[in-house]
């Protein structure tokens, strides 16, 4: 798969002498659904903000499509165009006075005309369902919404990585479902995405990659299987074992030599348990 | 509290030694009363915030920002400029009823935005009446250093025309900005050339009153919950912890919402697409009608004579 985003060696300091990322090497690939997981200050929004260019590194090179990024605002406006960031925060996202604004903001800084701008913010509306909160104030919106919102924010601006800080912690289940299907909806589409979270139940449902991060370094980057099985690497990220992962381990712990999957999802899981496998096995 | 006592000090300017001592105490219980109700509805409802939802739900929101402005700037310099008090409380009454019944604010609603400025207004423009004489005027004053703190016949005439100017520019003010979000008239500003960066920090500074406001509401209630606020002692201590913690907090807020408007390719300059709200004849026409009230009335009392 072709090469988006790449990082070389990159490490970031907020202040002189202490850094918040120690030589990180990672490469995004096109079409990837990656969960970034790791404890809270262990440098997974800092990672954010560097592969969009918000944050320039104090060493080390950020590549994207093989061309390097380098210091100039034109290198990083281009960066910030092609990779967006859905903050974690709504509130410190949302800027203008209407939803619709709101979402004219990142096309126009593109330097769209205003009919392309408008398209592209109704293409946005249409797609996050918010078609009807137009003209209506972000700031008195619901959780739910003002997430659709900040969502549709960056759709605008067509990105080919689209990254998520934690767009769950602020969501009751309903929402959260809801945002589920949306990025299921956005991979199907062909977006490469990676989504920050604190949730390995989430995290081991729908990633085909997991970054694991603690202390400003990357622990491990693999598949979300070999991640979850190795108990010293969780234990020293601080991370739990996903539900399901943890109760088909215990199965095959259980019964040796008969090599029970482990389920991704609830639904994987009937369907398995409801087949002849399981009762004739 | 402030309109309470603004209140009373109305009374005393206006009616002491013209009506009977009874009649007198009667009117200040009245207007005490009045004042006391009034800082009652305000206090139930957050004023600053309230200004801005009924903006966004005001039936006038659909109108052109430009013709309210203009509108209101129109008003406003005819109140201010004109000499007569009651052409003044004509253009209060004119705008009121443009708020009220044209952008169906609800009335109490309404009061609660205009305690605050009339409370300061009344204390303000009824200072104007005191002087500082050697001779109390018309019989009674204050003695002090000296002299006598009293109330004059143009003092009170020249307090009298200050308040109702400045009743009827809060009029035309709120007006504006109960009928007009402040992002509109940015993007009015903005086509009338007003250099970015003023427009720009109108809006982000109007964007931060909310965060800091959501901010300092936050803490304070967690203060309270905590017992912050059981006496006066603690109360006050607890404020200013808020306060200086609310200095820091926003700070961190500004910060990162740099961060993100920064990722959205922020370039310097805040742009949005608004929605264009064409200036039609109806618009025009119920601008100028209430204008021409307000001429009118100036006129007829210039005619008639009367201040």
């Amino acid at each position: 798969m072709e090469n988006l985003l790449e990082l070389r060696e990159v490490s970031f300091a907020y202040e002189e002498g202490r850094e918040a990322l120690k030589k990180l090497s990672v490469k995004i690939r096109r079409g990837e659904k990656i969960a970034v997981l790791g404890e809270n200050g262990a440098g997974k929004s800092t990672f954010f903000l560097l592969c969009n260019g918000v944050l320039t590194p104090t060493a080390g090179e950020i590549r994207y499509s093989g061309q390097p990024v380098g210091k100039s605002r034109k290198d990083k406006l281009r960066l910030r165009q092609r990779v967006g960031i859905v903050f974690q925060e709504p509130d410190r996202q949302i800027l203008a006075a209407t939803v619709g604004e709101e979402i004219s903001f990142g096309p126009l800084n593109l330097g769209l005309s205003r009919e392309e701008a408008a398209c592209r913010v109704e293409e946005a509306l249409r797609r996050m369902n918010l078609a009807e909160f137009r003209d209506r104030a972000p700031h008195y919106l619901s959780g739910g919404e003002k997430k659709r919102v900040t969502i549709a924010d960056i759709l605008a601006m067509k990105p080919e990585v689209l990254l998520f800080d934690e767009p769950a912690s602020s969501l009751d289940p309903a929402n959260a479902a809801l945002l589920e299907r949306t990025l299921g909806e956005l991979s199907q589409e062909g977006m490469t995405l990676a989504v920050s979270t604190h949730d390995v139940n989430f995290a081991w449902k729908w990633a085909e990659r997991a970054l694991v991060f603690a202390g400003g370094e990357l622990l491990a980057d693999g598949e979300p299987a070999q991640i979850f099985s190795d108990d010293s690497l969780l234990a020293k990220a601080g991370l739990k074992k996903p539900l399901l992962f943890e109760a088909g381990e215990i199965l095959r712990h259980a019964a040796p030599g008969r090599d029970f999957p482990i389920p991704r999802s609830i639904e994987e899981f009937r369907a398995w348990a409801e087949s002849a496998s399981f009762v004739s096995g | 509290m402030l309109i309470t006592i603004g209140a009373l000090l109305l009374g005393l300017v206006l009616l002491w030694e013209r009506a009977a001592l009874p009649w007198f105490l009667a009117a200040e219980a009245v207007l005490a009363l009045a004042g006391v109700m009034m800082a009652r509805c305000a206090h139930s409802h957050g004023g600053m915030l309230s200004i801005d939802v009924c903006a966004h739900q005001s039936r006038l929101l659909g109108w052109n920002a430009g013709g309210k402005l203009l509108f209101t700037a129109v008003m406003l310099f005819f109140t201010i400029s004109v000499d007569s008090a009651l052409t003044a409380l004509a253009v209060f009454g004119i705008t009121t009823l443009l708020t009220l019944a044209g952008g169906r604010v609800k009335p109490h609603i309404y009061l609660s935005c205009l305690t605050l400025p009339l409370g300061f207004l009344l204390l303000g423009s009824l200072t104007v009446a005191f002087e500082l004489l050697q001779e109390p005027a018309g019989g009674w004053g204050v003695p002090l250093f000296g002299m006598y703190l009293t109330v004059t016949e143009s003092g009170r005439r020249e307090a009298a025309l200050l308040i109702c100017r400045s009743a009827g520019a809060v009029g035309c003010l709120l007006f504006l900005s109960l009928s007009t979000p402040v992002g509109e008239l940015v993007a009015v500003f903005r086509k009338l050339r007003i250099p970015a960066v003023v427009t720009e920090l109108m809006y982000l500074i109007y964007r931060y009153i909310f965060i800091l406001l959501d901010a300092a509401f936050a803490m304070q209630q967690a203060a309270e919950s905590r017992l912050g606020y059981r006496t006066l002692r603690t109360g006050l201590r607890s404020y200013t912890r808020i306060a200086s913690s609310l200095l820091s907090a926003s700070f961190r807020r500004a910060s990162e919402n740099f961060d993100a408007m920064e990722a959205r390719c922020y370039d310097g300059e805040i742009r949005f697409l608004t929605r264009q709200k064409p200036f039609t004849a109806v618009q025009a026409g119920c601008f100028a009608g209430c204008a021409v009230l307000a001429a009118g009335v100036w006129a007829l009392l210039r005619i008639g004579g009367a201040g």
